[in-house]
């Protein structure tokens, strides 16, 4: 029956994953919902640690507050000419820097995915976080502007949409005198899906990490095709309580085995979906796989992005 | 023995505690009269407030109408005695008009100068308001709309004011931080009439959405500049030398320093010694420009 109520829900949700956050706008998300993390732990105090990205919207908040580095909203030209405005952050070092793109989740932009970004930066990287729904809300602007609209929002943007968005911001990033020219990639749940997606469409990029999203190709069994021309290592890290995601790796893994790509598989036991935002959750399994996960990314860029 | 309990806890705790001694330490600067206060957060106290209060110079708001209508609030503050003196128009950080920005005018007051330091986001904030009510990350957002040209109209209508008041020996400087730092050398361009700029881990202007400098205004700049980075701000000190060379080729007068160790914002952000340490070097230079190009 668990299953059954999976399988609708994922059917409702076509080949978007959904954040344990947000409200469920629609019947079917919340059947998943349930039906995957049964009754819910209580929430865990989560202390502050400014070694790993801030796990609560009020620690994303102070994190932004107290940061010492350089942070910027800028209007990255998209091909068409309009405009995508995009957080900027910038590390405190004094040789050039490789750029990391965060995507963020399906709750779009937030505090929380600045303050990754911010992260990124104190850990020695150039962080871009663009809003890939700038210009969608009624008044022409993004995410915040859109509000509860945000998730219904984001499900009318197609891979192509926003590889060509990425494209612009790993171009931009490229071009900034403080860049050594080395771009990779971060997303989470809405946008580790197109994290993955990217590294199959961008040949240039140079690693891509995946947070508890899907690869494509998943959802019609064409993965081999879809990854076919994938060059950067990928590293992907899963929640172990998060069968809809999880359910999709051993083929991911087969389908890039076989094609001889670099894919790194880490999964949290405990851990629901939405872990890295969402660290009070899981009764500390969720904080767990945010201290356990986050050293892994760092290490992979580095070795790559340098 | 300390190092054994250390390595242990080290051990113990894994990557995160090592991540966190990687840190810079704590540092707390001496006061220093000669230089600027610093701040511990992202300018508005609560260590400005306090320097704000024990200041003995006449300060107080001003606002500076514009033709349009616009109003620029501006915190003036006016050198002891009651001599004519040059006008510097402090420009502030993404962050807008904080406490901190106020205790760097009062400063260039103590230096011997008239200082304006008008908050440019004046109506940009909500219902009309501006920096103090969109509040430091607020304030890096609604930045945006300020273009170089909201902005140099800005900056003329604190010029003019700062022209026409009975002190003034008619002399403007100006002197930014960060992205005030950009709007000093951004305001040399568009403003032929100003007498010296002062660049603090500023960069050179960009084509709209690019991160590409573009120097096709430096030709216009008459203003010698003068411009402090940081050593670990590779973001705008990856710009100084490639600037420092088209102000050569144009033969126009600039002189920077990279402070080494020093990170962005290290006027403000005193709390390291190193970026104490640069602001303890770069400030009698900047005092001895103003004295060389607003007397």
């Amino acid at each position: 029956m668990k299953r059954l109520l999976l399988v609708a829900g994922a059917l409702v949700l076509a080949s978007w994953p959904l954040s344990a956050q947000t409200p469920p706008p629609a019947q079917g998300q919340g059947a998943a919902r349930q039906g995957g993390a049964g009754q819910q732990p209580p929430a865990i105090d989560v202390p502050w640690n400014d070694a790993i990205p801030p796990g609560t919207a009020d620690h994303a908040t102070r994190a932004l507050k107290e940061s010492s580095r350089h942070g910027e909203w800028v209007d990255i030209k998209l091909q068409d000419g309009k405009p995508m405005n995009s957080w900027v952050v910038y590390p405190e070092r004094k040789d050039k820097a490789g750029v990391v793109l965060v995507i963020f989740d399906i709750n779009g932009m937030r505090d929380l995915a600045r303050a990754l970004g911010d992260q990124l930066a104190q850990d020695g990287f150039i962080a871009i976080v663009p809003d890939f729904l700038w210009g969608m809300a009624p008044n022409g602007e993004g995410s915040v502007a859109l509000g509860s609209q945000v998730g219904t929002t984001i499900r009318t943007l197609t891979d192509d949409d926003v590889n060509a968005k990425l494209d612009a911001a790993m171009e931009y990033g490229k071009k900034l005198p403080a860049s050594n020219g080395k771009t990779g990639v971060v997303g989470f749940c809405w946008g580790g899906a197109r994290s993955f997606a990217y590294a199959a469409h961008q040949t240039n990029l140079n690693a891509a990490v995946v947070f508890y999203g899907e690869a494509p190709g998943s959802g019609d069994n064409t993965l081999e095709a879809k990854l076919a021309n994938l060059k950067a290592p990928v590293v992907g890290m899963y929640a172990g309580n998060d069968a809809r995601i999880g359910a999709t790796v051993p083929a991911t893994q087969e389908a890039m085995k076989k094609l001889g790509k670099s894919y790194e598989v880490h999964t949290f036991e405990g851990a629901g979906h939405g872990f890295m935002f969402a660290q009070a959750g899981a009764n500390g399994a969720n904080l767990k796989a945010a201290q356990e996960s986050w050293p892994i990314v760092l290490k992979f860029y580095r070795e790559y992005l340098k | 023995m300390k190092n054994v309990l250390v390595l242990a806890l080290a051990l113990g705790l894994g990557g995160t505690v090592l991540a966190q001694q990687a840190q810079t330490p704590a540092f707390t600067p001496p006061k220093n009269d000669a230089i600027p206060i610093y701040d511990t957060g992202q300018g508005n106290g609560p260590i400005p407030q306090e320097a704000l209060k024990a200041s003995p110079r006449k300060a107080g708001w001003v606002d500076i109408k514009m033709a349009d209508g616009t109003t620029i609030k501006t915190w003036m503050v006016e050198p002891s005695g009651s001599g004519k003196a040059g006008v510097v128009i402090v420009i502030h950080e993404i962050f807008g008009l904080t406490d901190w920005v106020r205790g760097v005018a009062d400063h260039v007051a103590q230096d011997g100068y008239i200082a304006l330091a008008p908050d440019l986001l004046s109506g940009m904030g909500p219902n009309n308001t501006g920096s103090a009510e969109l509040g430091t990350q607020g304030a890096t957002q609604a930045i945006r709309n300020l273009t170089a040209d909201i902005r140099a109209a800005r900056l003329n209508a604190a010029m003019d004011y700062g022209k026409k008041l009975a002190r003034s020996n008619g002399k403007t400087g100006t002197v930014g931080f960060c992205w005030g730092g950009s709007a000093s050398l951004g305001y040399a361009i568009a403003q032929p009439a100003l007498n010296a700029a002062v660049m603090f881990y500023g960069s050179p202007p960009t084509a709209a959405g690019s991160p590409t400098p573009d120097y096709s205004g430096l030709t216009s700049i008459k203003a010698p500049v003068l411009a402090f980075y940081g050593a670990s701000d590779n973001r705008t000190t990856a710009t100084a030398q490639p600037l420092a060379d088209e102000m050569k080729k144009l033969g126009k007068p600039f002189d920077f320093h990279v402070y080494d160790g020093a990170a962005h914002g290290f006027v403000r952000q005193q709390t390291t010694e190193a970026n104490y340490k640069a602001t303890v070097e770069s400030w009698p230079l900047v005092v001895k420009f103003f004295a060389d190009h607003l007397k």
